[in-house]
C-alpha cells in the first residue's frame, strides 16, 4: 500500500506512481511503504522532484520490496530511501533508469536491524549523472549487507558514490559497491568512495569497492577505508573538554552529516540521527 | 589564584624513557617559557600534562589545585581547567569548527552557550586573529595550513579561557605577520584572563611579544636551569652549548645532528 498526501493522488495508480512531464515541485513528496510489494516511481521528461520514501515494517520475520525508478530525460531527482529500524529483516531490491541529460541523488538510510539491499542504477542516456549515497548503521547481533552498482550504458555519463557504514557491538556490514564502464562509452567518469567504521572489538565492516572498465577514454577512481576512529581525533577533541562518547559521536556526525544535509526534511534528519546514535 | 604544580615527573613514549623527573610549578598570571634543544622532551611535556595516549607517565605526579590530574581522563583535565595549543592539531572532516568549539565552551563551563552570544564573540575572535571569515563553518582543521592551524588552537584558547595554558611550539609554522598577531593576541589575553602559562619553543622570536616571567632550559629530559629573560638573551647570542660547559652536562645536540 501507498500512502501518499491527497494532492498527488491524481498520480498514482495501482502501485505505480507517475510525475508528469514538466512538472517543478518544490516541497518533497513523502510516500510511505507498509507491505511487501511492487512499486514503481516514474518521473517523466523535463521534471523537477524530491521523493521520499520510507519503508515501514510490520514486524514480520522477513519483508521484501521491490522498487523501479526511471527518471526520463532531462529531469532531476533527488531520491531519498529509510528503512525503518523496527523491521527485522528485510530485503531491498531497486532499480534505477536514469536517461539523456537526467540528474539523480539517491540518499539511502537503512536502518532495519537485518538487511539484504542491492541498488542498480543504470546510466543510459549521455550526460546522464547519478551520485548515490548510503549509511548503514549496524549494532548487537545484525547483520547487514548493501551493494551498489552502477553501470555506464551511454558515453559522457557521470557516477559516483560515497557509502558509510557503522558497526557497533557484534554488528557486521557489508558495503559492495560496483561500477562498470561498457566498451566505447568515452568520457564516461566512475567514482566511488566506500567507508567502513568499527566502533567494537567485535563488529565488522567489510568493504568491496570494484570498477570494471572496458573503455580507455574515462575518468574513474575509488577508495575505501576501514578502521576504528583515529586516536588521535579522540584525544584532540576530548582535550577541549568533550566527553569521550561525545567525541565518537561527533567525528561519526561528521561522516554522515554531509549526506543526511541533503535530506529536506527536517523532522525526517532528526528522526534519523536520533536512531543512528542509539545504535553508536 | 590557581596553581599547577609538577612534581617529579618521568614519561616514556614507545617504552623509551623521554622525561626523567621534571619539577615546575606555575602560579596564575605566569608565563614559563620552556626552551632546549630539539629532542630534548619539550613536547613530550605538553603532551604528557594534556594526557595524549602515546604517553606514559611512569613516575611522579601533577597536582592542579589539590587534584592529581594524572588520575584524570583527557576531558576532565580540560574541563579542570588545562588547554594544550598543539603541535600538530589533528583533522575532523565534516565536523564544523562552530559546531566543535559551541560544544567544547558547553563541556568546559557546564553551561548552555546561546547561540547568538556565542557566534558574535567567535567572530569577533576570528577578526582578531586576522583568520578568514568562513573559518567557523570550514571543517575543524581540514585543508588548512600550518599557519592556520596555529592560528586555530590559539582562536580556541581565546573561547575556552583555561586556567593553565600550553603552548607547545605555537611558533612554529608561522609567517613574520602572523607571528606578530598570535604573539600580541596571546599576550592580550593573558593580561586579561591572568592564566598561567607554559610556553614552549626553541626559537626566540615569539618571546619578543609574550616575555615571560620565568625561563627554564631543559636538556635531556630534564630541567637544567631555570631563570628570567637574561637568560633567552644568552641563548640567543651563544646557542645552548654554554649551558653544557657551565653545567658539565654531556649532552647529544639533535638539531645540530640533523
Amino acid at each position: 500500500m501507498i500512502q501518499l498526501l491527497d494532492h498527488y493522488q491524481a498520480w498514482f495508480n495501482q502501485n505505480i506512481l507517475t510525475v508528469p512531464k514538466n512538472s517543478i515541485i518544490e516541497t518533497p513528496i513523502h510516500i510511505t511503504l507498509s507491505e511487501n510489494s511492487e512499486y514503481t516511481f516514474n518521473v517523466e521528461s523535463n521534471s523537477e522532484v524530491t521523493l521520499i520514501v520510507e519503508f515501514k515494517a510490520s514486524l514480520k520475520d522477513l519483508e521484501t520490496i521491490v522498487l523501479t525508478l526511471n527518471v526520463k530525460q532531462n529531469s532531476h531527482v533527488k531520491y531519498v530511501l529509510i528503512s525503518e529500524e523496527k523491521s527485522f529483516k528485510t530485503n531491498i531490491h531497486q532499480s534505477i533508469q536514469v536517461e539523456k541529460d537526467a540528474n539523480l541523488h539517491v540518499i539511502s538510510g537503512f536502518l532495519s536491524q537485518n538487511l539484504e539491499a542491492d541498488l542498480k542504477v543504470n546510466l543510459n542516456g549521455e550526460n546522464a549523472r547519478a551520485m548515490v549515497n548510503a549509511i548503514v548503521v549496524s549494532n548487537d547481533q545484525q547483520q547487514q549487507t548493501v551493494d551498489v552498482h552502477m553501470t555506464h550504458y551511454a558515453p559522457r555519463s557521470y557516477g559516483d558514490m560515497y557509502n558509510v557504514g557503522i558497526s557497533n557491538g557484534y554488528g557486521r556490514v557489508t558495503l559492495n559497491g560496483i561500477e562498470k564502464i561498457e566498451k566505447g562509452m568515452k568520457q564516461a567518469n566512475a567514482f566511488q568512495t566506500l567507508k567502513g567504521i568499527i566502533l567494537s572489538d567485535f563488529s565488522m565492516v567489510d568493504v568491496n569497492p570494484i570498477l570494471l572498465i572496458d573503455e580507455y577514454d574515462v575518468k574513474a577512481g575509488h577508495g575505501a577505508t576501514v578502521g576504528k576512529i583515529e586516536e588521535q581525533q579522540l584525544y584532540y577533541l576530548q582535550s577541549r573538554g568533550l566527553s569521550k562518547i561525545d567525541a565518537e559521536k561527533l567525528i561519526i556526525k561528521g561522516y554522515i552529516k554531509p549526506i543526511l544535509d541533503e535530506i529536506n526534511d527536517q523532522a525526517l534528519v532528526d528522526r534519523l540521527e536520533t536512531t543512528i546514535y542509539e545504535r553508536i | 589564584m590557581a596553581t599547577l604544580e609538577i612534581k617529579n615527573i618521568h614519561v616514556s613514549v614507545e617504552e623509551k624513557q623521554i622525561l626523567k623527573g621534571v619539577d615546575l610549578t606555575v602560579r596564575s598570571g605566569e608565563i614559563h617559557a620552556i626552551m632546549g634543544p630539539n629532542g630534548t622532551g619539550k613536547s613530550t611535556l605538553a603532551s604528557a600534562l594534556m594526557g595524549n595516549p602515546k604517553y606514559e607517565v611512569t613516575e611522579g605526579e601533577v597536582i592542579l589545585d589539590d587534584e592529581n590530574i594524572l588520575d584524570m581522563e583527557v576531558d576532565e583535565r580540560a574541563r579542570a581547567g588545562l588547554f594544550l595549543a598543539m603541535q600538530y592539531p589533528a583533522e575532523v572532516p565534516g565536523v564544523t569548527n562552530s559546531d566543535f568549539m559551541r560544544q567544547a565552551m558547553r563541556a568546559t563551563t557546564g553551561k548552555d552557550v546561546n547561540l547568538i552570544d556565542f557566534a558574535m564573540s567567535y567572530e569577533g575572535a576570528i577578526k582578531d586573529l586576522k583568520m578568514r571569515e568562513d573559518l567557523a563553518h570550514r571543517y575543524l582543521n581540514e585543508g588548512f595550513s600550518g599557519g592556520e592551524r596555529k592560528r586555530n588552537e590559539i582562536l580556541q584558547l581565546k573561547m575556552l579561557k583555561p586556567k593553565f595554558a600550553i603552548l607547545d611550539e605555537i611558533d612554529s609554522g608561522l609567517d613574520v605577520d602572523a607571528l606578530r598577531i598570535v604573539g600580541h593576541s596571546v599576550s592580550d589575553m593573558i593580561k586579561e584572563d591572568q592564566f598561567g602559562v607554559i610556553l614552549i619553543t626553541h626559537y626566540q622570536r615569539i618571546l619578543d611579544y609574550i616575555k615571560p616571567t620565568h625561563v627554564h632550559i631543559m636538556i635531556d629530559g630534564k630541567i637544567v636551569l631555570t631563570g628570567g629573560q637574561e637568560l633567552i638573551a644568552k641563548i640567543d647570542q651563544s646557542g645552548y652549548d654554554w649551558v653544557r660547559e657551565e653545567l658539565g652536562i654531556d649532552f647529544e645536540d639533535k638539531e645540530a645532528n640533523q
